[in-house]
């Protein structure tokens, strides 16, 4: 049966040929390539007159899935990749490099994914590659992938060691923190999808809110405003 | 003519060899519902059901070596654990609920008392991960089990490779919770007609009918749903239920029905373990029932039920009971696997 798909599979390859759409994720700070474990200086928003606004700032960890990319024409789907979900993870930048496989004629000028996962995958059984629970991007007290999740430290934060934590997720109704996007793709053979984390800082109350650890409205806020960050270049 | 005979000698063909040598795994007992788990998404296997059963009893699981799932869900009762009112995890630590028994995990929709996992699948993440229960996490047991020459062989046996991964363990692990059915208790022999109740029982039938049946349905004994029966609410864990996962002040309260199958084996009963005996529990929804705004619509008229028929209806939950599910040799400790020299 392998045999017989791995045939058809060859017969359209060369009839039609593959094209691919590399798309990199490039995260920076402050227009800089963005380094883990660096004490960053910013201008946090002020939420007093009398605040301090200069705030630095560390990056433990960024870790976030894209999912369900699509290419579009006019708006309109034309190919979908299947069994789509990537983490990206700071850390490693291999993970940062996606490469989507479709067949060559295809026609588009647009590219759909979102910021997250999907509800029922989030609620459906467990899953491998980067899926797997192992990745640490599971909930265990409740279901749910954790969509997006950034920790370090801030000198605003009043945690101890100046911590703060935010985990991003929730996939049920009011709770959903799964963010679609779609831009248009003036490049056909690469797209850049760049996150500046300064932007994000701007939107944040560190002294009033560093660790968001479970699904609900502040949760929502931020992955709108995680989404926010997304430019295509 | 010729070319439908070849089809059907093909159909026939493949029907045959997609059939499983030694099949029925899993059987729908007579007039159940269809099961809720998307056996699609994992096939059940004997090796893998073997491998589910040898992760369930090992402590590996557990931060320190010392707990395993059957810890808190031993198979001699019901897959809970008794004479502990709250979950008892590493290092005795105490929980804020009581351990559920398990079984007809199939039909299930959610997990948990207040039902924050919504896949079996993912049901075995929150002990192994919960400080006060196994203190572990998926990762350090993977790692674990990838350094072990005993697992690496069982999940070869169990999926054709010995790499392990988080996703393989995982569903192993519901193949054997999938695999824990009873649906061999008197009552279900009573409704097969190969029994008859005793005329006490058949009296708390009649009872259990009027009185329990609404949200305790037939044949799984729940209704799969969430509701306030009308406990106090206990000071010291103050437990709002459902309301914690949904942030909805209309699930204040609430928590799962419980299966009424197994009681006998199962007690202390109710989200906290607050009652040791059957009796007490009768005797709360009789005369204990606390009115509150989300208060089960079933509970808000009272339950009367005298002194006699207390006892009657007693007399039938005990034919809720399943020797065959409790001591079902395929249920228990894995000797064989844990320690193959035995067999010699």
């Amino acid at each position: 049966m392998k045999n017989a798909f791995l045939f058809c599979f060859l017969i359209c390859y060369t009839a039609f040929g593959q094209a691919n759409l590399p798309v990199e994720v490039s995260l920076f700070f402050k227009g800089e390539k963005l380094e883990l474990e660096k004490w960053y200086i910013y201008e946090s928003e002020k939420q007093n007159e009398k605040d301090e606004n200069v705030d630095s700032v560390l990056f433990e960890s960024l870790r976030f899935y894209l999912s369900g990319f699509e290419l579009t024409k006019k708006g309109k789907s034309v190919w979908k990749e299947k069994e789509s979900y990537h983490l990206i993870d700071a850390e490693n930048p291999a993970s940062c490099q996606i490469n989507l496989n479709f067949a060559k004629n295809t026609d588009f000028d647009g590219l759909k994914f979102n910021l997250g996962i999907d509800s029922i995958t989030n609620s459906g059984g467990v899953k491998g590659g980067d899926l797997d629970p192992v990745k640490g991007m599971y909930w265990t007290w409740q279901t749910g992938y954790i969509h997006f999740k950034l920790e370090g430290k801030s000198n605003l934060c009043p945690t101890r060691d100046n911590q703060f934590s935010l985990h991003l997720g929730g996939y049920s109704f009011s709770q959903n923190t799964m963010q679609s996007l779609s831009f248009d793709l003036k490049n056909p053979e690469k797209a850049v999808l760049e996150l500046d984390l300064s932007d994000f800082l701007r939107g944040i109350d560190f002294k009033n809110l560093n660790h968001v650890m479970s699904p609900g409205a502040e949760a929502v806020r931020l992955s709108q405003q995680a989404a926010a960050l997304f430019l295509l270049r | 003519m010729k070319q439908l005979l070849y089809l059907f000698v093909l159909v026939s063909a493949a029907l045959l060899a997609f059939r499983n040598p030694k099949e029925k795994l899993f059987t729908i007992p007579k007039k159940w519902p269809k099961p809720l788990y998307d056996f699609s998404q994992n096939k059940l296997s004997e090796a893998k059901i073997k491998l589910g059963r040898a992760l369930f009893y090992d402590p590996l699981l557990s931060a320190d070596n010392t707990i395993s799932c059957a810890s808190c869900h031993s198979p001699y009762n019901a897959f809970t654990h008794v004479d502990h009112d709250l979950s008892h995890g590493i290092n005795d630590r105490i929980g804020t609920r009581n351990s559920p028994a398990l079984m007809n995990l199939a039909w299930k929709s959610s997990f948990m008392w207040d039902g924050a996992i919504a896949n079996l699948d993912m049901q075995s993440l929150a002990p192994i991960s919960h400080p006060d229960e196994m203190g572990s996490s998926i990762e350090k047991v993977v790692s674990e089990l990838n350094r072990s020459a005993l697992y690496r062989k069982a999940f070869y046996q169990a999926y054709g490779d010995s790499l392990i991964t988080g996703e393989k363990t995982l569903k192993a692990l519901s193949q054997f919770m999938l695999s824990l059915v009873s649906s061999d208790s008197k009552y279900d022999r009573v409704m097969l007609k190969q029994e008859q109740f005793t005329e006490q029982e058949a009296r708390g039938y009649s009872l259990f009918r009027q009185n329990c049946a609404a949200c305790h349905r037939e044949p799984l004994f729940t209704n799969d749903a969430f509701a306030n029966n009308g406990l106090p609410v206990d000071p010291s864990l103050n437990d709002c239920g459902k309301m914690k996962i949904s942030k909805k002040s209309a699930d204040s309260l609430l928590f799962k029905v419980p299966t009424l199958r197994n009681l006998e084996y199962s007690f202390p009963y109710m989200h906290d373990g607050r009652f040791k005996k059957l009796s007490q529990v009768i005797n709360h929804y009789v005369s204990g029932i606390q009115h509150s705004k989300t208060l089960a619509p079933e509970l808000q008229k009272p339950i009367i039920l005298s002194s006699n028929e207390k006892v009657d209806l007693l007399a039938f939950l005990l034919t809720l009971s399943d020797k065959n599910f409790v001591f079902n040799p395929d249920f228990a400790y894995p000797k064989d696997f844990f320690t193959p020299a035995a067999k010699d």
